[in-house]
């Protein structure tokens, strides 16, 4: 295409550019072959375009290859459970992974996705923006439906969690717009967590804040995170609850670290509920 | 590819369009396998960024899985994909006006490719189409993009854009026209710089 323009006869210069096999008739395209042969300058043209045609195709393709989300598929599924009347885009039950739940799909373990992925990113994905428009606009969500796909059992234990942690950073991951993508994070995490825990979960709340400013400009935040559990089992013992409490901080420093630089986790408590608690939690679970 | 192929393809692809719709996410995978190097030239010949090239490809896909329940003909799937690239393209030219204008200048636009392909030679030929690109004000490239990366035939983009098939066909070979002659003339520049050098 470096050689002097020639001009295209003007009768079949738009005819030119029907590079589709659909752009003209059979006659029509019978027609311009015929004047191409004929006509060294039109050929000369044709030529041009089909290089053209390679050297657009070959600028603008990208070497880096491109992949969706692992998680991709979650959001069209958590918009349709939050618009069906009485269902929240958080029912979790242990057993099969949110991404088998929401995409009826290839399983992947949420867990191995999140490895691959910047995990703002993710919090940010359109699951994210989907419940941030869903939900109320306060950093702090209150959760008025259970989580739990519906059994539950005939011997089992209510447990409730609470979870409080401090993180510090200069350079956070998190700004403060972008708490709720945040929280949402922290929430589907966490539900995992406790589902390899509990057989029945609900993530009450979430609530993450910024704090007054830290010393060197540093910024503090605080997360809390209360959820109610149910366990199959008739009463789960004190060691086993410890060893619990254990398992979650550990987690929960891990989801954190991922957004923050430095993660204090004050408290991590799992304590049984019993009598009256107990039966409004059943009664929650039964419900679902 | 052989008129049989071409229609087996076509209906395996109306398949995984179905599935898809259906909540499939692995037929979604396979729609994105097949239609994400197009949609990424389209974008990225409308765009002029490699960065932005690829996030707004990205959010194409994630866009259509979120409405593909909503399309009721499956068999236009790929052209609507197309039309939300193009409306996806036009909100970002909306949000980044300023930015955008500068990335068609074109010391920024000969910036661009070089992380992206390896060879000198490559790098330069890239570039200068990049930049060829730019001087076909977007009406005409949008068309021309259409053509060459959707591979779409004059009628459908014609649709797509929502303009006359004789409009597709004129600004076609005005498209290809301006091609011709910027190629030449920044070519010539190109050569001229490296025998300076």
């Amino acid at each position: 295409m470096r050689n002097p323009m020639v001009v295209p006869c003007s009768d079949w210069e738009e005819k030119l550019t029907a590079t589709h096999p659909d752009d003209l008739l059979p006659a029509e395209r019978e027609a311009l072959n015929r004047h191409v042969v004929s006509c060294p300058v039109c050929a000369t043209v044709l030529t041009e375009y089909q290089e053209m045609d390679a050297l657009i195709r070959h600028s603008l393709t990208t070497k880096h290859p491109l992949m969706l989300p692992n998680d991709f598929a979650i959001g069209r599924k958590m918009k349709v459970e939050t618009e069906r009347p009485g269902n929240h885009p958080m029912n979790l039950e242990r057993g099969s992974s949110l991404h088998e739940q929401c995409s009826e799909g290839r399983p992947q373990e949420l867990t191995q996705s999140r490895e691959n992925q910047n995990p703002f990113e993710a919090a940010l994905s359109p699951r994210s923006i989907h419940i941030k428009s869903t939900r109320s606009t306060q950093s702090s969500h209150r959760r008025s439906s259970p989580a739990s796909g519906g059994d539950t059992y005939v011997n089992s234990s209510h447990y409730s969690v609470r979870i409080y942690a401090q993180c510090l950073s200069q350079y956070t991951e998190v700004l403060s717009d972008e708490l709720l993508g945040a929280e949402v994070l922290v929430e589907v995490q966490m539900g995992q967590v406790l589902l390899n825990l509990f057989e029945l979960v609900i993530i009450e709340d979430v609530n993450l804040r910024f704090l007054p400013a830290a010393p060197m400009k540093q910024k503090r935040c605080s997360i809390q995170v209360n959820a109610r559990c149910q366990s199959s089992f008739h009463a789960l013992e004190p060691q086993v609850l410890e060893r619990m409490e254990l398992t979650v901080e550990d987690a929960i420093s891990g989801i954190l670290l991922e957004l923050f630089g430095v993660v204090i986790v004050d408290e991590v408590s799992i304590n049984s509920l019993t009598g009256r608690e107990a039966g409004k939690n059943d009664t929650q679970f039964k419900s679902a | 590819m052989s008129p049989s192929q071409d229609d087996s393809l076509r209906s395996l692809l109306m398949e995984e369009v179905e599935l898809a719709k259906a909540g499939d996410s692995e037929a979604f995978t396979q729609l994105f396998e097949h239609y994400h190097t197009g949609i990424y030239g389209y974008i990225a010949g409308l765009v002029n960024n490699v960065e932005d090239a690829q996030d707004l490809t990205q959010k194409t896909f994630l866009k259509a899985w979120e409405k593909l329940p909503d399309l009721r003909d499956t068999s236009k799937f790929k052209p609507w994909l197309y039309t939300i690239a193009r409306n996806l393209v036009y909100d970002h030219r909306r949000q980044k006006k300023k930015i955008f204008w500068e990335s068609w200048e074109r010391i920024s636009g000969l910036d661009i490719l070089v992380s992206e392909f390896s060879h000198e030679e490559e790098i330069a030929e890239a570039q200068l189409v990049r930049l060829v690109l730019v001087e076909v004000p977007v009406r005409y490239r949008s068309c021309l993009l259409l053509q060459v990366e959707g591979g779409f035939s004059q009628h459908e983009i014609a649709e797509l854009l929502g303009i006359s098939k004789a409009s597709v066909s004129t600004y076609l070979s005005i498209a290809r026209a301006r091609f011709r002659q910027a190629y030449r003339r920044l070519a010539s520049e190109q050569d001229t710089t490296v025998k300076r050098r």
